[in-house]
């Protein structure tokens, strides 16, 4: 027990020490969107967020993994060895990035998002965000659980390939490719097979592919069509991706991070 | 007791280009001795302290440090070691932020991490950036960070490559001062030689990833032939010099203090050793001792057997 509570110590040091160093970035994102969301309650404007957090979303997930860049840098130049050699682990060098590139930005995320409005106008968290189309939307809270979720588990995989491949290209390319080019590919492959069949909605299901990596984007699939699924449901998938995610990564930090 | 021991350790770089940097490595480092590891570049050097540190795993062979081994117990035994890297890169933040850090990680009270900051003489530069450091001080804080937590062993890896000289004495003193003072075990990684010398008991020579020679350097000298140098105490030292300068094996003599010191090829060793305990000399000679021996002949021998 005396040596998990040690760890989980030097994890955080380690975390307060990187944050120290990178923290501008962070603190730059949350501010802006901590200012949109200000002024979108105020102006109950909010219906107006809805399309930019699409399209905001995706290009969050490229600046966080951005932030996660130069753990890979500090890996193959060797400055990890510095902070290995004070007796810290591999699991927790690592642990200690995770938390500074992708927990504490995106608990920064979605506190800019809440916070305002549970300050301004509690109401609005639980009311869709949408007037125009009110199955399309989820409510404020979700939308923030979902944004949330999609960065968190885009960049963890990010993080991941990343680490295994050692490479900051492998990482950029893996956010950028579930950020951008899945959902693209996804809607031309279901175009093309509906126009050389005639029969769209037969193909919809294929659109469940995106459940993981993009819950904002399924919001407006799934909640009309041939398949249905509720608000909760889902905010699961990307859940389970990102444990699964999390748990390869501290693997792979453990048992084959050679540096 | 064995401080580090290998056994038959092979460790492989790459997949389609093999690289072999280690083949079937075996030395021990016993606890308390400076240890020179000794090769050319890309000889195995830097990788043997990577597998020492537990940053690498061995693809086949056995490592132990301190009784354990530092791919699995990376934590308990990186604690116990000190470690300045060959090319290290640090972070853009000041001297004392950043070992401030070190301390910190390494639960060591701020007045400790002052006091190394002195011992090292980085006490001028403490609020400077490290980015601005020249090469000697850089070394220095090197050796700051890996002195930091009290280690055990010390790992240096080519500690005074690309220093200027007087930067070099300055490292080179700094490491005898740590030999006196502290009485670790300290591995230096190099191919410097005359510095190693002044230090080094023990010698590993490492070349193409095999292990050459691993031993005492006296046992080393004696077994190659090389030069090697005596320290004689004595009541007359002027005397003593007079006499034993008539032996032709007899390569130098230097008083020192209250004694000599005399350079000699290892081969002759009984024979100095027969003189200076001879019913004639032995009233003057108060102790001998072996001081060193000439690493780059030694060196250069081992690198032919190679």
């Amino acid at each position: 027990m005396k040596n998990y509570r040690e760890r989980v110590k030097k994890i955080m040091l380690q975390s307060e020490y990187l944050l120290s160093l990178k923290a501008t970035a962070i603190y730059i994102i949350a501010v802006i969107i901590g200012i949109m969301f200000s002024l979108a309650s105020i102006y109950r404007a909010i219906s107006f967020l809805a399309p930019i957090g699409f399209i905001f979303g995706s290009f969050l997930v490229l600046l966080l993994i951005i932030i996660a860049g130069p753990m890979i840098d500090e890996i193959n130049e060797g400055h990890i060895q510095l902070y290995l050699a004070t007796g810290l682990s591999r699991l927790e060098y690592v642990a200690s990035w995770y938390i500074v590139a992708v927990v504490y930005p995106v608990l920064a995320i979605f506190l800019a998002i809440v916070l305002p409005v549970l300050i301004i106008d509690p109401s609005s968290l639980f009311t869709r965000i949408s007037p125009y189309s009110q199955r399309l939307v989820p409510t404020m809270l979700t939308f923030a659980f979902a944004i949330s979720l999609q960065l968190l588990n885009n960049v963890s995989l990010g993080f991941l390939f990343g680490l295994v491949r050692k490479s900051k290209g492998a990482a950029y390319l893996v956010a950028t490719f579930l950020a951008f080019l899945l959902p693209f590919i996804l809607s031309v492959v279901i175009s093309i097979l509906g126009i050389l069949t005639g029969y769209y909605e037969g193909y919809h299901a294929i659109y469940l592919l995106m459940l993981p990596f993009d819950p904002l984007w399924s919001y407006n699939v799934f909640s009309y069509g041939p398949i249905y699924l509720s608000e909760t449901t889902i905010l699961i998938p990307p859940i389970v991706t990102t444990i699964f995610s999390l748990i390869l990564i501290l693997n792979h930090a453990k048992h084959r991070l050679e540096v | 007791m064995d401080i580090v021991v290998f056994d038959n350790v092979t460790k492989i770089f790459g997949k389609s280009k093999v690289i072999k940097a280690l083949d079937n490595a075996s030395f021990r480092i016993p606890s308390k001795v400076v240890a020179g590891l000794l090769g050319p570049n890309g000889s195995g050097k830097t990788t043997s302290f990577k597998l020492i540190m537990g940053f690498l795993k061995p693809n086949s062979g056995k490592i132990s440090v301190f009784g354990k081994d530092p791919w699995i117990d990376e934590y308990s035994v990186r604690r116990r070691i000190g470690y300045l890297p060959e090319k290290p890169v640090y972070p853009y933040v000041s001297v004392y932020k950043f070992l401030k850090h070190i301390g910190k990680m390494q639960g060591v009270d701020i007045r400790e991490v002052e006091r190394i900051i002195r011992l090292v003489g980085l006490e001028e530069y403490k609020f400077f950036n490290i980015r601005g450091l020249s090469r000697g001080y850089l070394q220095r804080l090197g050796l700051a960070q890996a002195l930091i937590g009290d280690p055990e062993l010390l790992l240096l890896d080519e500690p005074t490559a690309n220093l200027d000289p007087l930067s070099r004495k300055q490292i080179l003193d700094l490491i005898k001062d740590l030999k006196k003072e502290l009485g670790i075990t300290i591995i230096i990684a190099t191919h410097i030689l005359p510095e190693l010398q002044e230090v080094a008991d023990y010698v590993v020579y490492i070349n193409k990833g095999r292990i050459i020679e691993a031993g005492k350097l006296e046992d080393l000298t004696h077994k190659y032939f090389v030069h090697t140098y005596y320290y004689v105490e004595t009541s007359d030292p002027r005397k003593l010099a007079s006499r034993i300068i008539m032996e032709e094996y007899v390569r130098g003599i230097e008083v020192r203090d209250n004694g000599l010191l005399i350079k000699i090829n290892s081969a002759y060793k009984e024979d100095l050793l027969n003189i200076l305990t001879s019913s004639e000399l032995s009233v003057y000679v108060k102790n001998i001792k072996h001081v060193t021996t000439e690493l780059g002949e030694l060196y250069e021998k081992l690198s032919r057997a190679s």
